[in-house]
């Protein structure tokens, strides 16, 4: 399966056709904010429990 | 239109599966994924709450119910039939129950504090079921999960024969100690704690037949606890010298 299959066409410099993958990008840029905040409130939820 | 919502439904469905090597949106999915098992947890390990375990916690159900959905609406890819069938068939397998119980604590969330002081307060207890989820990410545990799928029958046969030894057992030592035991609940509980090996001591025989009991219950359970780990260990032999010659050949 080609992980890059489907949205807009691009061709690269070597003449090949390239696509872009923009659910995977909007995946990506979500799942990267939800994993700094749970580590964040992760930290955080001991932090408040143990410290303040 | 109805191309590219399929095409996205592709890559979603992708995605949301275990990522396959240089597909960087799966793997920050799964690593969300097990970022959100781990975090999602850590809340039970404290005795007090305060603001962020709401945060972790709403956090995660939403992570979780995306993940059901997402997983619901691409599983005609999964099931490889495309047909409404595949969603029904989808829905029973073990890893959407698995996800369907980790769900289960949202429904606490949304009942009155009245009432999850209750009952309804173990609904709390299936975000262990979280746990299983891993599962997913990992071959190894996979392998367990089909070395476990294999010997099911046998490891059926080895439970109903410790339940009827158990409750054989219990109604023995219930006639023959009737002072010792208030109900015939604490003679099942009696059997289960001999026959495991595991003896409290709480309840302990005073009369000759019943320490006879007790003495067969100790050396069956020695033989019957010691027979699922047998019959499993053999099945994963098996597996791992079943993919060792896929992988050779």
């Amino acid at each position: 399966m080609n992980p890059l299959n489907h949205n807009e066409k691009l061709i690269n410099d070597s003449g090949t056709v390239k696509k872009r993958d923009i659910t995977g990008t909007i995946f990506t840029i979500v799942c990267l904010i939800v994993i700094i905040a749970l580590i964040i409130w992760g930290i955080m939820l001991f932090v408040d429990a143990f410290y303040i | 239109m109805g191309a590219k919502l399929e095409s996205v439904k592709r890559r979603t469905y992708e995605i949301v599966e275990v990522g396959k090597e240089g597909d960087v949106a799966s793997k920050v999915y799964d690593t969300m994924m097990l970022a959100g098992v781990i975090v999602g947890l850590l809340p039970m390990t404290l005795k007090v709450t305060n603001q962020y375990t709401y945060y972790i916690y709403s956090l995660t159900n939403l992570i979780f119910l995306f993940d059901y959905a997402v997983r619901v609406y691409t599983a005609d890819y999964k099931m490889g039939f495309k047909n409404y069938k595949a969603y029904f068939a989808y829905i029973f397998t073990p890893m959407a129950i698995v996800d369907f119980l980790s769900l289960l604590p949202i429904l606490s969330s949304f009942m009155p504090h009245s009432v999850t002081i209750g009952y309804f307060r173990l609904l709390r207890v299936f975000r262990v079921m979280q746990l299983l989820k891993l599962v997913r990410y990992s071959k190894t545990m996979s392998t367990i999960q089909n070395v476990l799928y294999r010997v099911k029958n046998q490891l059926i046969a080895v439970l109903l024969l410790t339940f009827a030894y158990i409750i054989a057992s219990a109604l023995f030592i219930f006639q023959m100690e009737p002072s010792l035991f208030n109900t015939f609940f604490d003679a099942l509980y009696w059997a289960t704690i001999s026959i495991t090996t595991i003896g409290y001591g709480d309840i302990t025989p005073v009369t000759f037949g019943g320490r006879v009991i007790t003495m067969i219950s100790a050396l069956v359970g020695v033989a019957v606890i010691a027979l699922p780990s047998g019959i499993i260990t053999a099945a994963y032999m098996d597996e791992i010298r079943r993919e060792k010659t896929k992988y050779e050949k």
